[in-house]
């Protein structure tokens, strides 16, 4: 494939903005069938165009169809979700009444931020350009998309296809690089949605802050692992070396430093190297499935971080460290006792190079993790509870992953992104609706007579009046909930569905019974079937319903209906 | 008005680090994250409001004149803002677990609410305990440490924080700061982990920035020029007594107060008679003697309204129904009706934030929409209208933070509604549990186990892939794979299952029972 895509020339880009106001202005973008349109289009895309997504990624990065699977997999779910609860979502929902707002409507409103850009990485240029703009149609805003430049055949590929598929009035690609980028950060837009480094977030949010523009940052950062003595030793090395591998090392919740407990670094060093060769042999730059570097200057930073770890003594390399600069290869590294204040511990490593750090427990991995800036994600594998719930206790990261790595991709539902360094808001599912909506809070009042009479209280000079602050302050004021009254509260939210299913019985009985009587009767002078047939069904009905009134304790058997513990 | 000099000093400005090291210090103790303190210092919150009830009015009264009904509705707020979160702590806190898929169905996945860490509220002067106790709610319930910085500017109410918050709050999670700009710059150079300011759009930028070098995540809650629409198809005097008792309250100085007005063409002069007739109702015909007629925080502001109010009248085609008379002494402005302002007048520049009221004539909603859509988004937009498709035309084609029909400043009430602006109105939301989310950090755990079933499925994706083959269904099949099915999507809607399942299930549990125990002593 030959990238033909010229850049944007930046007398558009504002032009191209514009027309996106035109389009919002229309409300076309706000209707739900709009939204299910394109979300549908998107999906079917994915799903037609598979072998082309996986042509271009193969060519970008030498992703294996594996992880691609597993990416546009993910992808395709997400849609699905959106389509699926996308009603959900934007239902207004409604306020609990006060005593000056009962007769009013009070609902809030999820309404579309109007004008969003999405920048996305060269990492995953498809899923994390296209994993934002689900969430971004479905949210009902008009978009306009920044693929990166240096995934040339994505790039191209997404160039080609989203105008086919897409509703091109409410979406623009802007082609180019750090000049285009500029640019586009300088024409007032209504939401940034920037997926990157922090370096590079910190001009975004400082660029938006000119025009008051609400970002989402998702950033990297070195998220760190901890590996208990108790844990299996060849699972952990399995999954570690499974996670850094994928596509380089250049995810952004790549597990970047390790600490292992100081009695099995050694084992653990040796597991990561027998797995490493099961994976990729001896040789893994002639393993077709060993993934490629994005592009020679990335290549070239990682070789000199590379080189510079190994020139200190106390570095110990157990596997790895070819590299070859113009095919963007660098071996799976593994380098173990590593120190705190190594190079291999400056920046985010993204890449496939593994530093080991010996630490005597859970406690110093804590002071490790804390000392550090918020990472994206935080990795723990213990078979021990309690080491697991400390280390989550005591520090804070975007997400966190047990025994595994990366898993929380798999699952949709779950807030996607970092905190601190790490970035801000969060995406996928209904968080990433969320991010993209703007809830409007609305309350319709009358201006009927009641209405009135209760505003009267607040008008001067009544108002402050000693009866008129006497109501309003009944009004207002709230007591505060005794220990008693937040026990009953959750009682009774417990209760109340279970209740609702009796009442439905009771009905049912009641039902039951006066059909009976009444089939009994017209059954005798005029023969009616139907009706027979009913009161039959009702009387079991009725039956089981009065068995169940009879009964004691059914709370805890409809629990256990209910599946609930 | 006197401003007798309050008899606290400025926080040391070399302290304000130490102050924050020793929050974030104190945080990582964990001690915060119990939600049984996170209620206990609410409860202390709630307390101290409804205790220091005369304290707080009479601060407010030294530093904003205001009446007894505006503390009211100032600081009571709170209290029930406090009462409402400690009702839902809870709840809002608790994990929310994931949807099983095949891949993870023995995991235990789910979405844990968390504090962020120290977090930074910068008060206005406007509502100096409001802005200040209000965010604080919010972040108390959410776990977290905090900094408090009121306004310098309201002098009375700074003081009385600085003296109130180390004795009610656990003075290790709690601090508060005073002083000036050199403060708060001193403060924007420190690492929160949020920052929370109320205020206006300048200082919201430069907050913007200097967060942005720390990369911050920021709440800004700024102001704007809220507009009000009046159709044609409403009661003329309902809407000038709102409107006039909403925009003088506290003396315009409300950040949701109505700023301008569009008035359809054909109910203007009823309604220009009405709200004259409104003010003298409410305040009387000589506001500057009447107790409960508010005044301007201090003589900057006066003269800033002053200004524009001169610029305004200067031109020969505005239209004084009432009003034009200022103190600058007294920092007193009477309330001001023009009309037949035009959308470039001085009035139509910046947030007016005082008792100045600019009437726009306009042909119908269509130009009102028009109007507003021209302007940054607001805070608030006020609509006044009996027709509900006017109403639904307006507030389905314009953006604001949120949205009255009919009446003003209510959403302040309703506790579960984000409060908030959007664009130039600001970002991010509070009240209730938008608050909670504002200051918490949504957390997705994953917790996998490494046995051998859960690593036989991992297996699946394990490289070489080469030597084994690689299904795509059957990787779909286990990430959950979905398509979006309209039949099961009409059917999650209108077929509640579980509750069916639970009453048929009961229903034929108790029939066998019946059967079998029948004639029994239990069912007897």
């Amino acid at each position: 494939m030959t990238v033909s895509s010229t850049a944007t020339p930046l007398t558009e880009i504002e032009a191209a903005v514009a027309q996106l106001r035109v389009t919002f202005g229309t409300n076309k973008t706000k209707a739900i069938s709009w939204r299910k349109q394109q979300l549908r289009q998107l999906y079917a895309f994915i799903r037609d165009q598979y072998p082309l997504i996986e042509a271009a990624l193969k060519k970008d990065l030498n992703r294996n169809p594996a992880d691609t699977q597993l990416e546009l997999v993910i992808l395709l779910n997400e849609v699905a979700d959106a389509i699926e609860h996308l009603e959900e979502w934007m239902k207004p929902t409604a306020s609990a009444p006060t005593l000056l707002t009962f007769l009013d409507t009070a609902v809030t409103r999820r309404e579309p931020l109007g004008v969003v850009c999405i920048i996305a990485p060269f990492n995953f240029p498809v899923q994390l350009l296209l994993g934002p703009l689900i969430a971004a149609i479905a949210a009902g805003n008009c978009v306009v998309l920044k693929p990166s430049e240096m995934a040339t055949a994505s790039e191209a590929l997404l160039i080609e296809w989203l105008p086919k598929i897409l509703d091109m009035d409410a979406f623009r690609i802007i082609v180019g690089g750090v000049k285009e980028t500029t640019r586009l950060l300088e024409v007032k837009l209504d939401h940034i949605f920037y997926t990157g480094s922090t370096s590079v977030g910190k001009i975004v949010m400082a660029a938006a802050a000119k025009q008051l523009t609400p970002v989402v940052l998702e950033l990297g950062g070195k998220s760190p692992v901890y590996i208990h003595k108790d844990v299996d030793i060849e699972v952990a090395a399995r999954r570690m070396c499974w996670a850094k591998t994928m596509n380089c090392g250049q995810v952004c919740i790549a597990p970047d430093y390790v600490m292992v407990h100081q009695d099995i670094v050694a084992p653990f060093a040796a597991a990561l190297r027998k797995v490493l060769l099961e994976f990729y042999t001896e040789d893994a730059k002639k393993s077709t499935e060993y993934p490629r570097m994005i592009n020679q200057a990335h290549t070239k930073r990682l070789v000199n971080v590379l080189d510079r770890q190994l020139a200190l003594k106390h570095s110990e390399l157990v596997i790895g460290g070819d590299h070859d600069v113009s095919d963007r290869y660098i071996a799976p590294t593994v380098v173990s006792n590593v120190k705190v204040s190594d190079p291999l511990m400056e920046d985010e490593i993204f890449g496939p190079l593994i530093g080991i750090l010996s630490v005597t427990g859970e406690d110093e991995a804590i002071e490790i993790i804390q000392s550090r800036d918020r990472p994206l994600a935080l990795y723990v594998s213990a078979k021990d509870t309690r080491v697991v719930n400390k280390i989550l206790d005591n520090t804070i990261s975007g997400v966190s992953v047990v025994n595994d790595y990366v898993f929380n991709m798999v699952l949709g539902d779950m807030p996607f992104g970092g905190v601190g360094s790490s970035g801000m808001g969060a995406y996928h599912g209904h968080s990433g609706f969320l991010a993209f909506t703007h809830q409007r809070g609305m309350v319709w009042r009358g201006t009927d007579f009641l209405t009135e009479t209760v505003h009267k209280f607040m008008y001067p000079p009544f108002a402050s009046s000693p009866f008129a602050l006497f109501v309003s302050r009944v009004a207002v004021v709230k007591p505060l909930p005794s220990e008693f009254g937040l026990l009953l509260r959750k009682v009774v939210k417990r209760v109340a569905p279970i209740l609702g299913q009796f009442a439905l019985l009771a009905v049912a009985f009641y039902v039951g019974r006066s059909f009976q009587a009444g089939a009994g009767v017209a059954s005798k002078s005029t023969p009616v079937l139907g009706s027979a047939f009913a009161g039959k069904v009702f009387q079991i009905v009725s039956n089981a319903t009065e068995s169940v009134l009879r009964s004691g304790s059914f709370v805890g058997l409809m629990d256990l209906v209910r599946g609930k513990k | 008005m006197q401003h007798d000099q309050a008899q606290h000093r400025p926080t040391d400005l070399d302290e304000i680090p130490k102050i924050v090291e020793s929050l974030h210090a104190h945080f990582n103790t964990n001690k915060t994250k119990p939600i049984e303190w996170r209620r206990e210092q609410l409860n202390k919150l709630y307390s101290f409001i409804i205790d220091q009830e005369s304290l707080l009015a009479e601060a407010l009264y030294k530093d904003l004149r205001k009446d007894a009904s505006s503390i009211m509705a100032d600081i009571m707020i709170v209290s029930r803002e406090a009462a409402h979160t400690i009702e839902h702590l809870e709840e809002w806190t608790a994990p929310q677990a994931s949807h099983k898929t095949l891949f993870t169905m023995f995991d235990n996945n789910q979405t844990l609410t968390e504090p962020l860490g120290v977090v930074c509220i910068i008060g206005a002067w406007n509502y100096p305990i409001q802005l200040v106790l209000g965010p604080m709610v919010a972040a108390l319930a959410a776990g977290n440490c905090i900094l408090l910085k009121p306004s310098e500017i309201s002098t009375h109410c700074e003081a009385l924080l600085a003296e109130w918050v180390p004795r009610i709050f656990d003075t290790d999670a709690v601090k508060i700061v005073t002083g000036g700009i050199s403060c708060s710059t001193v403060l924007l150079q420190q690492k929160f982990d949020h920052i929370f300011y109320t205020g206006n759009g300048n200082v919201g930028r430069i907050i913007m920035q200097a967060a942005a070098k720390n990369l911050t995540p920021i709440t800004l809650e700024l102001g704007g020029k809220c507009p009000t629409y009046v159709d044609d198809a409403v009661n003329v005097d309902v809407v000038a007594k709102r409107l006039v008792w909403a925009k003088l309250l506290n003396a315009g100085q409300t950040c949701l107060a109505p700023d301008y007005v569009l008035v359809h063409k054909a109910v203007m002069p009823q309604l220009l008679a009405a709200v004259k007739k409104a003010i003298s109702e409410l305040y009387g015909l000589d506001t500057k003697n009447t107790a409960h007629y508010g005044r301007i925080i201090n003589k900057n502001h006066t003269q800033r309204l002053a200004a524009v109010l001169e610029r305004q009248l200067a031109l020969s085609h505005s239209n004084v129904i009432t009003g034009g008379e200022y103190d600058i002494d007294s920092h007193y402005v009477a309330p001001l009706v023009v009309a037949q302002v035009r959308e470039t007048d001085p009035l139509m520049e910046d947030e007016i934030f005082g008792p100045l009221l600019p009437i726009l004539e306009v042909e119908n909603e269509d130009e009102a929409i028009r109007i507003i859509n021209k302007r940054d988004h607001p805070l608030c937009l006020y609509i006044n209208s009996d027709d509900k498709a006017v109403v639904r035309k307006i507030v389905g084609s314009t953006r604001s933070g949120t949205v009255s029909i009919n009446d003003y400043l209510v959403n302040m009430i309703v506790s579960d509604l984000p409060f908030g602006g959007v664009g130039a109105s600001g970002m991010g939301k509070y009240h209730g549990k938008s608050g909670i989310l504002t200051f918490s950090n949504q957390r997705a755990m994953v917790w996998r186990k490494s046995d051998m079933l859960s690593e036989k499925i991992h297996e699946l994706v394990y490289p070489p892939f080469g030597l084994k083959p690689l299904p795509f269904a059957l990787v779909n099949y286990f990430t959950g794979y979905r398509k979006p099915s309209d039949f099961k999507l009409a059917f999650n809607r209108y077929v509640p299952v579980r509750f069916i399942l639970g009453v048929v299930v009961v229903g034929l549990v108790f029939e066998i029972g019946r059967r079998v125990g029948r004639g029994g002593p239990f069912f007897a």
